[in-house]
């Protein structure tokens, strides 16, 4: 409206309008888990201020927001509670993989750290780093604008539904080999496996 | 008088135990049984000479190629003498199938320690109280750490644990069931978390409320385990550091000191002066900014913003220069086995000095803010009380102890590098409350400050490594340049450092309480195990007890005041 009382049409599709609106008010869901998560702390204060693109409003309810931020390391414990947030948001929804951890596992390739949360989700933007500085995290979020924008295509790469999600966290797909073929395999240490070792030591 | 103690306990308790020193002259006593180890443990407590009344750590170690005697498991205590200021060591061998006595009647902290031994190594203890699994699921089969567990053997489950409250069984109602609508039912469940925000992302607790009273509460944890510990097997010992940066990430130039003084204890290598202060100066940096996070983040939690963006300024200013002194902001893998990665950058005593200027105007002012402000005050004033009873009793440590009147500070009562020559004052609460805990961090980090001060003015000049040929890394240039060098990096990094067998525990005052590694070696480049003994863990294990009885928001400001740190509590 101009001050005169005669209004200003801009010739935009309501499409675009939507995308112009969306990429500039993203609201995050924060799951800080550890490390990545303190980096996410310092992006969201006064130093790095997130807020200066538009992704301040930080809402703990996953219902309110539309883009998560898995900033951390996600156990095969905790990946029911991030699906369960998942599912719970609303269309349309983004997802960032902060830091190694939530991209691929990172460090821990152990039995109990869930390898990348593109297993149980659909994941939009990977974020390198142990952890990413903010500056990285701030790029993610502007290469994110992009997509949104449509600038840069969505990755289609994989879409986990819930039955994938829940396969990929049952056993099923998991375990690929069993306690025998991992004792013959020779990956682990058992009584008989050091009996016979030294054995073997002492007769040479 | 250490000499005396240790002729003591060899005279007393000798009758048919076998007693060693370690590798650090502690002494280490073998229990013939179960129960003499439980009655040892307690005697060795209640004696009014040796008064070990302090359960530092209970762990277990595999000992599955017999090198130890003959059994599966060997179990051990770490006993600490708060008077005495002197440590020992309780180990007991185990059979397979053996069950051991818990000990959690007279040491009421190793209820926790004891199921994640259970956990870990499926050694059941009889006449627990609550004898479950700790870090893992309910349905996860094996026990990871055993030796033939192997590392990458994952068990997922399609869903999250259930609402439970542990052991206690809900009290019978009419109709014995629980309505959630029924805000005047006395038993209606609570959860918090894991993903909640004043539950510092992988904490739950749940709760039975009555209306707004807490009644009764169970912390279920495990939703960060990593198995740092298993990894600590599977690596060699330099591979391992970049690992301690993930304990506390709030404070991870401390964990990095923290394991290489275990390390170097064992290989028996003094560092240099230079080091030693660049190392101390590290660790009062990162107390410094633990701290500062603590209290910002429970002021945050309470409502007071101001104090979170006002403090945050001088956090970004110690992560720049940590940066510059490191490469990087949060996990820095700082130290090196007998040296550090990088010596000091050019401009670093211009900045700490500005640092140790200007720092504590802001803690003025943040004082000015909270310490007699009236909301501040009565949100945190008796609130989640911790007496000092409790704190011995539940094995707490660091400022949480201190807030509660226990005066045990490892920098002073066994001081470790450079400490006994610097000048500082341990800060002792009274009352244990929420309240005495934010004073006593304050004064903690004006006295860090002031360590900062004595250290920057004299930083001695002189090499960073010990010159020593089983752990310097050779120089890059020296690499490049020279055949024998460039075998001899090889060979470091191809093999890694080789440990002397044996077991050491080595700890410092970490900004949370006393972080301490627990490395049983058997030579070679691999810890046979590697036991981190966490302050978060004890700290969170009282909190179940604290927050019966008060309501729901003071479950929050205690949290907050307790800093529990995830990475370190589940490892
Ligand atoms: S990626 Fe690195 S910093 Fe981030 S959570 Fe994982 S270990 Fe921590």
């Amino acid at each position: 409206m101009s001050k005169d009382g005669s209004a200003m049409i801009f010739p935009m599709l309501l499409e675009e309008a939507a995308k112009w609106a969306r990429k500039n008010s993203l609201w995050p869901m924060p799951f800080g888990t550890s490390c990545c998560g303190i980096e996410m702390m310092s992006t969201l204060s006064s130093h790095y201020d997130l807020s200066r693109f538009g992704a301040e409003v930080v809402r703990f309810s996953p219902r309110q927001c539309d883009m998560l931020l898995v900033a951390g390391t996600i156990t095969t414990k905790m990946a029911p509670v991030l699906r369960t947030i998942y599912d719970q948001m609303l269309e349309p929804k983004w997802v960032l993989a902060i830091g190694a951890c939530s991209s691929s596992g990172g460090i821990f390739d152990t039995y109990s750290v869930l390898q990348g949360i593109d297993e149980i989700m659909p994941v939009d933007v990977y974020v390198p780093g142990c952890p990413p500085i903010p500056e990285g995290f701030l790029y993610a979020v502007l290469h994110l604008q992009k997509i949104i924008e449509g600038k840069i295509p969505r990755a289609l790469s994989n879409k986990p539904t819930h039955e994938d999600a829940v396969n990929a966290m049952t056993y099923k797909n998991c375990v690929s080999r069993t306690r025998d073929q991992v004792i013959k395999a020779g990956l682990t240490i058992t009584p008989e496996y050091v009996s016979t070792e030294k054995s073997k030591q002492e007769g040479r | 008088m250490k000499n005396s103690l240790a002729e003591q306990i060899k005279t007393r308790y000798s009758d048919g135990r076998k007693i060693e020193t370690d590798s650090l002259g502690e002494i280490v006593i073998w229990a013939k049984s179960p129960t003499d180890m439980v009655d040892t443990a307690n005697d060795l407590k209640n004696d009014q000479e040796t008064r070990y009344n302090y359960l530092t750590d209970l762990t277990a170690y595999d000992n599955v190629d017999g090198v130890d005697g003959d059994g599966r498991f060997v179990l051990v205590y770490q006993l600490y003498s708060l008077e005495n200021r002197s440590r020992v060591r309780l180990k007991l061998l185990l059979r397979e199938g053996d069950h051991a006595k818990s000990v959690s009647i007279h040491f009421t902290g190793a209820n926790w320690l004891e199921r994640e031994v259970f956990d870990m190594y499926g050694i059941i203890f009889d006449n627990h109280p609550n004898l479950r699994r700790i870090m893992m699921d309910d349905r996860f089969v094996g026990h990871p750490l055993r030796k033939d567990y192997s590392l990458r053997q994952r068990q997922p489950f399609s869903n999250n644990i259930g609402l439970h409250l542990g052991t206690n069984p809900l009290p019978n109602t009419n109709e014995g069931r629980v309505n959630l609508n029924d805000f005047y039912n006395p038993n209606v469940l609570l959860n918090l978390g894991p993903s909640h925000p004043a539950m510092h992302g992988t904490l739950r607790v749940m709760c039975r409320v009555n209306g707004e009273t807490i009644e009764d509460a169970a912390c279920e944890l495990g939703y960060l385990h990593r198995a740092i510990e298993k990894l600590g097997e599977n690596k060699t010992y330099h591979q391992w550091i970049v690992y301690t940066d993930r304990l506390n990430y709030c404070s991870s130039l401390a964990n990095n000191v923290a394991y290489c003084m275990a390390v170097e204890k064992m290989m028996g290598i003094s560092i240099t002066e230079r080091t030693m202060v660049i190392r101390v100066m590290a660790m009062e940096l990162a107390r410094i900014i633990d701290h500062i996070v603590c209290v910002a983040i429970n002021a945050l939690d309470l409502g007071a913003m101001t104090v979170f963006w006002h403090f945050y300024y001088w956090r970004e200013e110690a992560y720049t220069m940590i940066e510059s002194m490191c490469g990087m902001r949060l996990t820095t893998s700082y130290t090196r086995i007998g040296g550090m990665s990088q010596d000091l950058p050019d401009n670093f005593v211009a900045r700490m000095k500005r640092f140790v200027e200007e720092f504590p105007k802001t803690i003025d002012e943040i004082s000015n803010l909270l310490t007699s402000n009236r909301i501040w005050i009565d949100r945190t004033r008796d609130v989640g009380v911790i007496t000092k009873e409790e704190a011995i009793k539940y094995s707490l440590m660091g400022p949480v102890a201190r807030a509660s009147g226990v005066d045990f500070d490892l920098r002073r009562d066994r001081p470790y590098y450079n400490y006994s020559s610097l000048d500082f004052d341990v800060a002792v609460g009274s009352n244990g409350d929420v309240y005495d805990r934010y004073l006593v961090r304050m004064e903690e980090m004006r006295q860090s400050t002031r360590i900062l001060k004595q250290c920057v003015d004299r930083i001695p000049t002189g090499p960073i490594w010990v010159d020593d040929k089983r752990v310097k890394i050779p120089n890059k240039q020296d690499v490049y340049t020279k055949m024998e060098d460039l075998i001899h990096h090889f060979k470091f990094f191809m093999d890694g450092v080789d440990v002397p067998s044996g077991d050491a525990y080595s700890s410092i005052e970490a900004p949370n309480g006393e972080l301490g590694f627990y490395i049983v070696s058997r030579g070679g480049p691999k810890a046979w195990r590697m036991r981190v003994k966490s302050p978060s863990f004890m700290l969170f294990q009282n909190f179940e007890q604290v927050v019966k009885g008060g309501k729901i928001p003071d479950a929050v400001a205690t949290l907050g005041s307790i800093n529990i740190i995830a990475g370190e509590l589940d490892r």
